[in-house]
């Protein structure tokens, strides 16, 4: 980090090489290094959560490197309360782009006053706006994690990192899934497994839960192994399985009486002996 | 058990009048109202339910008792390691499984005498479609179909549960039409369950078409609706009315679903016996929520369905033990993404359009149901009323006209009340009951 900084106040006073031309990979290079000065140097504050945008390090891969970058990523993808803050951190980090990025959709059709002429403010409409703007906002933030992939294929814009992971779980035709990475759209599949794979060994934090009971769901679910699709040798095969899950029993519910309990015990068998 | 499971009980008796009534003040509050939309549930978190899931164990089904038995002592051993000294497990399953529990439970009983089976009620809800389904297919279905879809319907008398999303949307768009074209011809001051029954008792089509309304749809869709709601006490005392009538309808010949039968005595008993706080933990957690939107609950084991769904798509075609093992706990962070991301991108309008759960409007065809009822049920009060043997709905339908399928289950509900007087006397432990 500390060279990251002189190599930035050495730049910026011009003391060392000329400064890079526009646009190119040097310019971008200080572009951002000079923007996370800026933001460390003003505590740029994330204003619903009251969150240093710096705090947040899955901006950049530059100061942090790809490793801790990476988990960081993973941590906010873990965490959904962090995902407001996450989700809207391009838009705060690049203003530039986000006015632009504005002025270019900007709708013509003035809502406001065309609702002030003909309808009354409900909380309806309210709501529908707040809705709207929130959209805009996704839409935007969008925009710019795709130029942030165009900066660097190492980047991982969150939205991004969380679209391909839908896609994952929807079973994207693969096909499809290469075009969109080419287009930045997505993560490749196999860097979406390998993410995925790693946070479902972190887990999500699950809420404290009852210990004195349990419970739990299973089904079966059987799957069959065409020959023809398959990269294997062997014969088609049908393969058998159970699928399990639990349900963590809030605390609140919970509470097991034992003297009920061994009734319950010798209630059941007493009545399901005899019907054998 | 004779009098709970009697169809005369006051509280079987309310419970479908209520329904109804509350169907009735619906369509009267909204000429465009459709059954199956999502209602508002104030009692919802608004969070969604935690859940984990597990390594699946692979090479075993549910099918046999070992491979049952297999499943419960790696269920047992898991609790173990994570929660020791854990008093008991409620495991839910479907039929099959919540079958193998009981009787496993019979038959081992020091081990398994922890283990509290309860029946998932997503497979309940489909089969007590089914059970109605094919009770009415002949005398009534079947003719009314080939009307609605001109010759061409692809709806089957057998289907299973991975077609009865098909199903599920025939009985919400016919609950439409038959609701709205009750509500418009039957003068106000008679607009109740008995009058009704009571005013059509000379014309069988009438009798057909309610008996269908009030002992399959107007129940079919409340339970959907109580289903969707955060789990409560209030809820499953309503869902276990239910069992009563879908315990007849599935013990008749023509239904075929007699495992079922035995279900839903299974179930209530075991509602009725199962220790206060166990019971607690059961109504508080027999639905979960996916995405944390009230009125979008859904009973644990269409969780467990859904989680089989999902683990075949992320496999990609390829299969293998390890890739089987490898994935499916991947859902763990997959499902609640996915869910999270819905919501923050947009999914924040709880119109049934909007809220991309994949509920699409059952106008068109409900107009359309609509349309053959008027048809088929006279156009008129006056006509509707008007004694008559005839069966319209086979009006010109090739076959042997068939038993009214409402006789049909009197006739079991009778024959049950005399078995079970019969077994009590033999087992002499109905006292539990």
């Amino acid at each position: 980090m500390q060279n990251i900084i002189e190599k930035a106040l050495k730049a910026f006073n011009g003391q060392t090489e000329p400064p890079p031309t526009l646009n190119s990979k040097g310019w971008w290079a200080n572009r951002a290094i000079a923007l996370e000065i800026e933001l460390k140097s003003n505590q740029a504050v994330d204003e619903e959560r009251q969150q240093p945008v710096y705090g947040i390090s899955t901006v950049s891969n530059v100061a942090d490197g790809m490793s801790a970058y990476r988990e960081a990523t993973q941590r906010d993808v873990l965490t959904h309360e962090r995902w407001p803050a996450a989700a809207s951190v391009l838009r705060r980090l690049n203003p530039w782009w986000t006015r632009a990025w504005e002025q270019c959709v900007l709708n013509s059709h003035d809502s406001a006053v065309c609702r002030k002429r003909r309808f009354e403010e409900t909380e309806e409409s309210r709501l529908a706006k707040v809705r709207r703007e929130k959209l805009r906002g996704a839409q935007c933030e969008m925009v710019l994690s795709i130029i942030q992939r165009q900066r660097s294929q190492f980047n991982l814009p969150f939205l991004i990192v969380l679209k391909s992971m839908v896609a994952f779980r929807q079973g994207l035709n693969m096909k499809y899934w290469e075009g969109e990475t080419r287009l930045k759209q997505l993560m490749s599949y196999k860097w979406t497994k390998d993410f995925v794979l790693d946070l479902s060994k972190l887990g999500l934090p699950m809420p404290p839960v009852a210990k004195d009971i349990c419970f739990c769901v299973y089904d079966n679910c059987d799957y069959y192994r065409k020959k023809a699709l398959d990269r294997y040798d062997d014969d088609a095969e049908y393969i058998k399985t159970v699928n399990i899950a639990s349900v963590p029993v809030p605390i609140s519910v919970a509470g097991l009486d034992m003297r009920e309990f061994s009734k319950c015990i010798t209630a059941l068998a007493t009545w399901v002996r005899p019907m054998m | 058990m004779v009098p709970w499971f009697s169809p005369n009980r006051a509280e079987v008796l309310h419970e479908v009048s209520d329904a109804f009534d509350a169907l009735v003040r619906e369509v009267q509050a909204d000429a465009k109202w459709q059954a199956g939309r999502y209602l508002p549930d104030p009692a919802h978190p608004g969070t969604p339910t935690p859940f984990e899931v597990w390594e699946p164990e692979v090479y075993t089904g549910t099918e046999s008792y070992r491979d049952n038995r297999e499943v419960l002592q790696r269920i047992d051993t898991r609790f173990l390691e994570k929660y020791k000294g854990y008093k008991c497990i409620i495991v839910v399953g479907d039929q099959q499984t919540f079958d193998r529990m009981m009787k496993l439970k019979r038959g081992e009983y020091g081990a398994y005498k922890h283990v509290i089976p309860f029946n998932g009620e997503m497979h309940l809800l489909a089969h007590f479609c089914h059970a109605g389904w094919r009770l009415y297919w002949d005398a009534m279905l079947l003719p009314f179909l080939q009307l609605f879809d001109r010759q061409q319907t692809v709806l089957k008398e057998k289907w299973t549960v991975k077609d009865w999303s098909h199903y599920d949307d025939f009985m919400m768009y016919f609950t439409t039409a038959a609701m709205r074209w009750v509500t418009h011809y039957t003068p106000y001051d008679i607009l109740d369950k008995d009058n009704l029954l009571l005013y059509a008792r000379n014309n069988r089509t009438a009798t057909i078409f309610l008996h269908f309304l009030f002992d399959v749809c107007v129940p079919y869709v409340t339970m959907r609706q109580l289903l969707r709601q955060a789990s409560s006490p209030r809820m499953r005392e309503r869902m276990l009315v239910y069992y009563s009538l879908c315990m007849h309808m599935c013990r008749t010949k023509q239904a075929n679903k007699y495992l079922y039968a035995v279900l839903c005595v299974h179930a209530v008993w075991l509602h009725h016996n199962v220790i206060p706080s166990v019971r607690g933990v059961w109504d508080a957690m027999s639905t979960v929520s996916l995405r944390g939107l009230p009125g979008r609950n859904i009973p644990v084991d269409h969780l467990c369905e859904k989680i089989n769904r999902y683990s075949k798509m992320i496999m990609h075609g390829i299969i293998s033990v390890r890739r089987i093992q490898e994935r499916v706990p991947m859902l763990n962070v997959l499902i609640p993404t996915e869910a999270a991301y819905y919501n923050m991108i947009g999914g924040v309008e709880l119109t049934d359009e909007n809220a991309g759960t994949g509920k699409q409007s059952h106008e068109e065809c409900a107009d359309r149901a609509y349309v053959c009822l008027d048809q088929l049920l006279g156009g008129s009060w006056v006509n509707f009323i008007a004694a008559s043997d005839d069966n319209n709905f086979r009006q010109g339908f090739p076959g042997v006209d068939p038993t009214d399928p409402f006789d049909l289950v009197q006739q079991e509900q009778a024959s049950y009340a005399t078995y079970v007087r019969r077994i009590s006397r033999e087992v002499g432990f109905h006292q539990h009951i």
